[in-house]
């Protein structure tokens, strides 16, 4: 049972909180920011649902124009959110390694143009068995490991071997390959620059070595948005897999030409002592994971303290500027991990409420 | 909103679909009668704590067993409103509720069940007291007495002073104190007796299942509630409970020796406070996790014959934080699917 909505053109100052609200101004201007770099370029957006995971948000960045025509997924119970949400072409960028999953994968490549990454050939096989027998057609992306020794193949022959068995094996097409990688601190533009080429590179050196060996690779999907203007100027890569720049963190403060669209209102419940005050909201909602705090917006004169489960606890080196009752917005430091924990957005634009959403593949992460 | 594939009752553990939050039924029911046991006989009663599970199939469990006061503890409004729809009446919010949209509600929810709020403001308490009597309500509210924590509550000494507040405001009763530390709550039961005050309601504060003190004459209840489903986080203290949730989850690649990633990363176990542990896998690790990944590692001389499609369970490290990301907890008794239950509170922060 979720917390009732909102009124439409209700005044940020009465609405109950905790509540995770969109800045729609912000919103708006990191898709047209999206349209206006990608739209002239070979590299187009994939924007990855797992940041946002509601599907009327996600057909925002496709109508502003700079994409592919789709998103990619994080797991098939999200993409299922997505194709259902009127999504046409989807690709879920972890691997799907249980027959009921691959199954759904499978039942998805009716409705839409699905994707899948496989770093492993007893999964292709086991992919290519289960869609032959159910009569479809799914796509496989090979996927590249460069920065993160998580999933993603560690040697180009593998790229190339795999690649081959998916153009032979039924059930399967062999479409492209992918990576994903993460940087790690506040990254100076050149650092951005050159470690983002050398990653996609890695990705790219891949995809030109199946080429060579006489396959047709159609699509790179790399880059996400630390690299988003990386990207383009390496014209082997055909999309970029960018989430958090639509509704940003401050993590990524850094890529400023995204603004923050994401924004938790809180209110103070205690005032304990003269510098410290306590709000209503906690790491529960939040999310901070290894410790990461989120910040106050506006207040540069108040630090975020620590989080309890339901509290958060703010202090000031001057005297506390907000009184019990006050309302005060939090800028998150993890926003994916933070948006999974709610159920609804709350659209903002010139302080009311314009919309709201619900977060329909909240909790999809299987 | 989760969407697992749902499969047959009967259907093994194992079988279920991934990452999935799985309740064995025997250990739940066990460390309900353990923990219970405790209460049955003596002074003080237990309220169990909703929070670490937010399902109203085992809030019922726990109200079915013996040595509660026969209610329950939640730690938002927004909680206690989903468990009186579920049918809950004596309700215990262990929190403050301030802003004006709030208190509207608290007002409403105590028309309709024996709802019990904090407060630590005489100006919270007149706003609560208005609002009480224009809603034609009575709301019951406890004093909060400062923990050790040092965020909400007030000192032990003002103690009386706000409990005399509270009985002579029209539209409130004085339902009791309420601190998470037994030290100054037993310095607030002596200054409200000074004042001739006697408090119905003594409770302590044990969500996170620290263990019971035993100087605890002076409480009429504890607040307890990770006893449950226990977690990895309450084991160290509770050597009696057992785990009851596990995170069932599939490893999805496997690249490298000694290390695969499972389907489960923090967005499916929450690690705000620490890191799950591996169950029945004798030296793995899970070493890190990224939003959709968790990795997991062997040590060194260890061997294990974990493949891809293999399964591995996981322990939570705290059992609120990971029952707040899903929707459906998966009770399982000998290994099979024996019901599906809502976790129908989760995401209610307000």
């Amino acid at each position: 049972m979720t917390a009732q909505p909102p009124a439409i053109g209700t005044p940020i100052s009465q609405l109950d909180t905790p509540a995770l609200l969109v800045d729609l101004d912000a919103l708006e201007s990191n898709f047209s920011h999206i349209a206006a770099l990608y739209s002239d370029s070979v590299c187009k957006m994939r924007e990855h649902a797992k940041n946002i995971k509601t599907p009327a948000i996600l057909h925002k960045q496709i109508e502003a124009g700079g994409t592919v025509g789709g998103v990619c997924a994080a797991k098939v119970a999200e993409a299922e959110v997505m194709v259902e949400g009127g999504i046409k072409d989807i690709l879920i960028t972890s691997q799907v390694v249980t027959p009921d999953k691959i199954a759904r994968v499978c039942s998805l490549s009716r409705e839409a143009d699905a994707k899948v990454a496989i770093d492993d050939e007893r999964n292709l096989r086991l992919i290519s068995s289960i869609s032959d027998r159910a009569d479809t057609d799914v796509g496989v992306l090979i996927e590249v490991n460069t920065s993160m020794d998580r999933a993603g193949i560690r040697r180009t022959e593998q790229g190339i071997g795999l690649a081959r068995l998916a153009t032979e094996l039924p059930g399967v097409t062999f479409r492209g390959v992918m990576s994903h990688q993460s940087i790690a601190g506040d990254p100076d533009r050149d650092t951005r620059f050159a470690e983002g080429r050398r990653w996609m590179r890695m990705c790219i050196d891949v995809a030109n070595a199946i080429e060579d060996a006489g396959i047709p690779v159609e699509i790179v999907s790399t880059g996400e948005t630390f690299t988003i203007d990386v990207a383009p100027e390496m014209p082997e890569v055909t999309e970029v897999q960018g989430g958090t720049y639509a509704l940003m963190n401050t993590t990524s403060a850094y890529m400023e030409d995204f603004q923050f669209a994401a924004k938790i209102l809180a209110t103070v419940i205690s005032r304990p002592s003269d510098s410290v005050a306590i709000g209503d909201v906690g790491y529960r909602a939040l999310a901070a994971p290894n410790g990461v705090l989120p910040s106050v917006e506006g207040h540069d004169d108040i630090q975020v303290d620590s989080l309890a489960p339901d509290h958060i606890i703010l202090k000031s080196n001057a005297p506390m500027p907000l009184e019990v009752g006050d309302q005060f917005l939090l800028l998150s430091a993890q926003q994916d991990i933070l948006v999974n924990r709610w159920d609804r957005f709350i659209g903002i634009r010139n302080g009311l409420v314009e919309s709201t959403w619900p977060i329909l593949a909240r909790g999809c992460h299987h | 909103m989760e969407r697992p594939i749902l499969k047959p009752i009967g259907t093994p553990a194992e079988e279920l679909d991934t990452p999935a939050l799985v309740v064995d039924l025997d250990i739940l029911e066990s460390n309900i009668a353990n923990f219970h046991a405790h209460f049955q006989r003596s002074n003080p009663k237990l309220r169990p704590h909703l929070q670490p599970h937010l399902s109203p199939a085992i809030a019922h469990l726990q109200l079915r067993a013996p040595g509660t006061v026969g209610g329950v503890a939640v730690s938002t409004l927004g909680q206690a409103e989903t468990f009186a729809q579920h049918g809950f009446q004596d309700i215990l919010i262990a929190n403050l509720a301030v802003a004006a949209p709030k208190i509207a509600r608290v007002a409403a929810l105590a028309r309709r069940t024996d709802l019990k709020i904090g407060a630590d403001k005489p100006r919270n308490i007149a706003d609560l007291g208005h609002a009480a009597t224009s809603a034609g309500s009575e709301i019951a509210v406890l004093v909060v007495i400062r923990d050790d924590s040092q965020f909400i509550g007030v000192l032990p000494r003002d103690a009386a002073n706000l409990a005399a507040l509270i009985q002579d405001t029209p539209g409130l009763t004085l339902a009791g104190l309420i601190s998470s530390n037994i030290e100054p709550l037993t310095q607030a039961v002596s200054n409200c007796s000074d004042a001739s005050i006697l408090p119905p309601i003594v409770a302590l504060t044990d969500s996170d299942c620290r263990g019971i003190p035993n100087d605890t004459h002076i409480l009429t209840e504890i607040i307890a509630g990770s006893y449950a489903l226990m977690d990895a986080a309450s084991l160290p203290a509770n050597p009696d409970l057992r785990p009851a949730a596990r995170i069932l989850t599939t490893v999805m690649t496997h690249q490298d020796e000694g290390l695969v990633w499972l389907d489960a990363g923090q967005k499916a176990t929450s690690i705000d406070t620490g890191l799950p542990l591996v169950d029945g896998i004798p030296g793995a690790t899970v070493s890190r996790m990224s939003a959709e990944h968790g990795g997991m590692v062997l040590d060194d001389g260890a061997s294990w014959d974990i493949d891809l499609g293999g399964k591995v369970w996981l322990i939570p490290h705290n059992i609120a934080n990971t029952v707040n990301v899903y929707d459906y907890i998966h009770a399982t008794r000998n290994n099979k699917l024996e019901a599906v239950w809502e976790v129908s509170a989760r995401g209610r922060y307000d």
